[in-house]
């Protein structure tokens, strides 16, 4: 498999008038073309670091990475940072007008994701006026638009209720797989990590080191909801869970 | 569009109410002049000191018909409107110049406090020696007053900025100039918008102070002379006017607040 990225030996210490956080101590780990990789840890390990680091918001103390040549990474924050005073689709096309993208080719696409994720018709409308579902649907497309290679996602449900993170969580992952994006997403839900991904990257409590990777390999993958229903499944919860209690 | 029973019996109640507290207000300002004027009529309060509503009345027909009701007015709200504008863009100025060196902010800040509970009418005389008795003297008087605030309302209002937006903007690499534009001012519109009434009210007292202090047309300095001739008809038709203009002034502004603010 092709080898997108990789990150050696990753190492972050912040500093503040309270004293140093060391908050990554040693992770290295590769991402290849079309996965889905989920990272699970406690709260405070460092994980949204990880991401800062990866698109240059936070310079990395120590250790490198690697990314493939021509490939460009998109973001997904924890909240999903709509901005409610432009319309749904001055939003959606934030990101392209940032870097000056704004052509025909790009613009048509937009569109396209509006309208295939079922947005188009609330185009001229605010954020304020969308369900949370919507929201995420909407902070993913303004990510897409610009056409990343890479989705680095922080928590992208967790706003949201059971019920719609499921639902959620089943479309954006619907919607990753259709654009053939390589994924690597956050989440504190260990069930959501299986039924999403091929492979979960299981990090410590802070001081952060990657404590294990599990392949997940399940009899006839489907959807993310049909996972769930596989034997195989409820084997890597209890195991999963085990390993992170252990570690909490 | 068709209505439910209720909702007419609601919004007929409504309007009952609205009527209920608009003939009260007419009620009280009726009984206040009316009250006013037969107690003086009748020096049961001396009409020389308190003066009553048909003699003000006079008054103010003398000043339209000499046509220094005008030239005063005009003086005024001139000067109201030049200060504010200053007052505005000037706080805006260096609130965003605040917003972009934060460190600059920093050492300046404890200085702007401190200029901020200063009572800035104590700074008039000095205003007056440096600036000369003149127009300009009011407009600084009327800017020291509005301007501290001004700026210390909209520099708060960017600083609320959502830390969340500005990683996404950075994450999307864009620059400064981009930064401010698409979000920084956008998300303190709603600040600047509401402090532009306070500025207009922090303005007009700065005004009216500042022709107490030097001028020699406008209302304030109608209401000065007044008191110096000790002609209080003069005096209370000054405010009387001053009551109007302040009011006419407020609904300017908050009309243009409407227009301007977020849908
Ligand atoms: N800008 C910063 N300055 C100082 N310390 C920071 C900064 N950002 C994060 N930290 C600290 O680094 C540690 C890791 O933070 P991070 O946000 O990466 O955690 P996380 O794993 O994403 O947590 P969560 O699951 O709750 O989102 C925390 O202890 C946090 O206090
Ligand atoms: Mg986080």
């Amino acid at each position: 498999m092709n080898n997108l990225f990789r990150v050696e030996h990753l190492q972050k210490t912040y500093h503040t008038k309270h004293g140093e956080i060391e908050a990554i101590r040693d992770v290295s780990f590769s991402i290849f073309e079309g996965e889905f990789v989920s990272i699970i840890g406690p709260s405070g390990c460092g994980k949204s670091t990880l991401f800062s680091i990866l698109v240059g918001l936070e310079q990395a103390s120590k250790g490198t990475i690697c990314i493939q040549d021509g490939k460009t990474i998109g973001y997904m924050l924890q909240s999903d940072a709509l901005f409610p005073w432009l319309t749904i689709y001055e939003n959606a096309i934030l990101g392209l007008r940032i870097t000056h993208q704004l052509t025909e080719e790009n613009l048509k696409y937009v569109q396209y994701l509006l309208e295939t994720y079922g947005l188009s018709e609330f185009q001229q409308k605010y954020p304020s006026e969308l369900s949370g579902g919507m929201k995420q649907r909407l902070a993913l497309i303004r990510t897409l638009a610009l056409k990343p290679d890479i989705l680095l996602l922080d928590e992208p449900f967790s706003a949201l209720d059971y019920q719609s993170r499921l639902k959620v969580s089943d479309d954006v992952y619907q919607i990753i797989k259709k654009e053939k994006k390589t994924a690597v997403m956050i989440t504190h839900d260990i069930a959501e990590a299986i039924s999403l991904s091929d492979r979960v990257l299981v990090f410590s409590k802070r001081p952060c080191i990657l404590k294990k990777v599990h392949d997940i390999s399940l009899s006839n993958r489907s959807t993310p909801i049909e996972n769930r229903k596989t034997k195989e499944f409820s084997q890597y919860y209890d195991t999963l869970w085990k390993e992170i209690d252990a570690h909490v | 569009m068709l209505m439910s029973k209720e909702q007419k019996k609601f919004l007929g109640k409504q309007k009952k109410e609205r009527f209920f507290i608009l003939f009260w207000q007419m009620m009280i300002v009726l009984l206040f002049f009316f009250g006013w004027e037969m107690f003086a009529n009748h020096k049961i309060i001396n009409p020389f000191i308190f003066s009553s509503p048909s003699r003000i009345f006079l008054t103010l027909q003398g000043l339209f018909v000499s046509g220094q009701l005008f030239t005063h007015i005009w003086a005024t709200l001139c000067e109201t409107i030049i200060a504010f504008l200053l007052g505005i863009s000037l706080g805006f100025g260096i609130a965003l110049l605040l917003y972009e060196f934060p460190l600059f902010a920093k050492i300046i800040e404890p200085f702007l406090t401190m200029l901020n509970s200063l009572p800035k009418v104590a700074l008039g005389p000095i205003i007056i020696i440096w600036t000369g008795a003149n127009g300009k003297s009011i407009i600084v008087m009327a800017l020291l007053i509005n301007l501290i605030i001004s700026i210390l309302t909209i520099y708060n209002g960017f600083v609320a900025t959502d830390e969340v937006k500005i990683k996404l903007m950075k994450s999307l690499h864009a620059n400064q100039l981009q930064m401010l534009w698409y979000l920084v001012i956008p998300s303190a519109w709603d600040t600047i918008i509401s402090s532009l009434k306070l500025n207009i009210s922090m303005t007009f007292i700065g005004v009216i102070m500042g022709e107490f202090l030097v001028s020699k047309k406008g209302i304030g300095y109608l209401i000065i002379y007044g008191t110096q001739v000790f002609n209080l008809n003069l005096v209370m038709s000054g405010i009387f006017i001053l009551i109007v203009l302040s009011f006419f002034i407020y609904e300017c502004v908050s009309f243009i607040e409407k227009k301007l603010s977020h849908r």
